[in-house]
């Protein structure tokens, strides 16, 4: 329990001792913000021991890919290669070099990493709005919504809502707003 | 879909705010932070074996917010019906009930609050969850689950009350 200090988040000052008890309501002493908190066993856990930076290699033992001096540990779930203690990456399902792991991040190919999607549908949508303000623009607008929408129609969908459905039902306003406005501007012209 | 995925389960919370809102997921092994702002979807896990404490504080914003709120019903509801002009009477009327259901929702929702998590590396807000009532709903849903992954199987009671019930105090 050495290392178990916990900050006011008001004051920054260390909360008072006694923080096992969970959960409570309680008053910052030094600020007087009330507060409620729990702590749980990791905050009094003592700090995990570093990875060694080197490991001596002994001949006939695989060697990591990225050192060549130094003993593999464990292979890239993702790429295979073999990895030395530095450069293993440790994620609670598995094992990646740190290449893998960015492009894992950055692709959203490994469910773990990704850290964002682009909702797509609320773009479309936004333009389909829009071109209704705007109608005097269409069917410019409606035919920028469509594009769009065909083009990212396979880009991965939202996480929380059913954003496939959303997407084709604003390809479809959009395709009758382009209709309509195709429609009126050709009566114009032919008015004219 | 996380709704149709059963290792997951969504947190009733209400965590919405004026830059977009947030939905909270407690899948196997972690808690699954997804935020919405407009075009975009960022993702954000925090397993539970790293969580070492979760705090709330109480924020004086809802004060501030019912002095506003207070304010826009008194200017603009209440004050043009005393003009006794039948504009002004629409004016304050419509006024007057839009401010005042802003009120009473902001008086349902109770007092506003920061909610935090703390890891080893990392103090991290948490994003669009500022209702006391709302944060205490995700500290109860995150307790056993946390306490579980870190191995504690029960939870310390809670300090006994300093001035103890009469009956208590009689009892040998």
């Amino acid at each position: 329990m050495a290392d178990a200090v916990l900050e006011c988040p008001s004051c920054r000052l260390p909360l008072p001792d006694g923080l096992d008890v969970a959960p409570s309501v309680e008053r910052c002493d030094s600020c007087g913000t009330r507060l409620r908190f729990a702590t749980f066993p990791a905050l009094f856990r003592p700090a995990p021991e570093t990875k060694p930076g080197t490991t001596a290699l002994e001949s006939g033992e695989a060697t990591c890919f990225h050192h060549e001096q130094k003993r593999a540990v464990t292979t890239c779930d993702a790429c295979g290669k073999f990895l030395c203690q530095l450069c293993d990456v440790e994620v609670p399902n598995g094992h990646f070099c740190t290449q893998c792991f960015e492009a894992g991040a950055r692709k959203g190919s490994i469910p773990e990493f990704e850290r964002a999607r682009t909702r797509y549908d609320n773009m479309v949508w936004s333009l389909v709005v829009l071109s209704l303000l705007f109608w005097f623009l269409s069917p410019l607008l409606p035919l920028a919504a469509i594009i769009l929408g065909v083009v990212k129609r396979k880009a991965p969908p939202s996480l929380v809502q059913r954003s496939r459905l959303r997407l084709n039902l604003a390809l479809a306003v959009a395709t009758l707003e382009f209709l309509g406005g195709c429609a009126f501007w050709i009566s114009v012209w032919v008015a004219t | 879909m996380l709704s149709r995925d059963p290792n997951f389960r969504r947190l009733k919370l209400k965590a919405r705010g004026l830059g977009g809102s947030a939905t909270y997921w407690l899948g196997p092994d972690h808690l699954l932070i997804v935020t919405q702002d407009g075009y975009s979807e960022r993702y954000r896990r925090i397993y539970f074996r790293d969580i070492q404490a979760v705090l709330i504080r109480r924020t004086s914003t809802w004060i501030w917010i019912m002095v506003f709120l207070i304010g826009m019903l008194v200017v603009l509801g209440i004050l043009p019906l005393t003009v006794g002009d039948p504009i002004g009477y629409w004016l304050g009327g419509i006024n007057l009930v839009l401010w005042s259901a802003f009120l009473i929702f902001h008086l349902i929702a109770g007092p506003t609050c920061g909610c935090r998590l703390v890891t080893a590396v990392q103090n991290r807000d948490l994003p669009h969850l500022n209702r006391w009532k709302q944060a205490g709903r995700l500290l109860d849903a995150l307790l056993p689950e946390v306490n579980r992954a870190q191995g504690r199987t029960t939870v310390a009671p809670a300090p006994p009350p300093e001035n103890p019930p009469p009956d208590a105090a009689a009892t040998p």
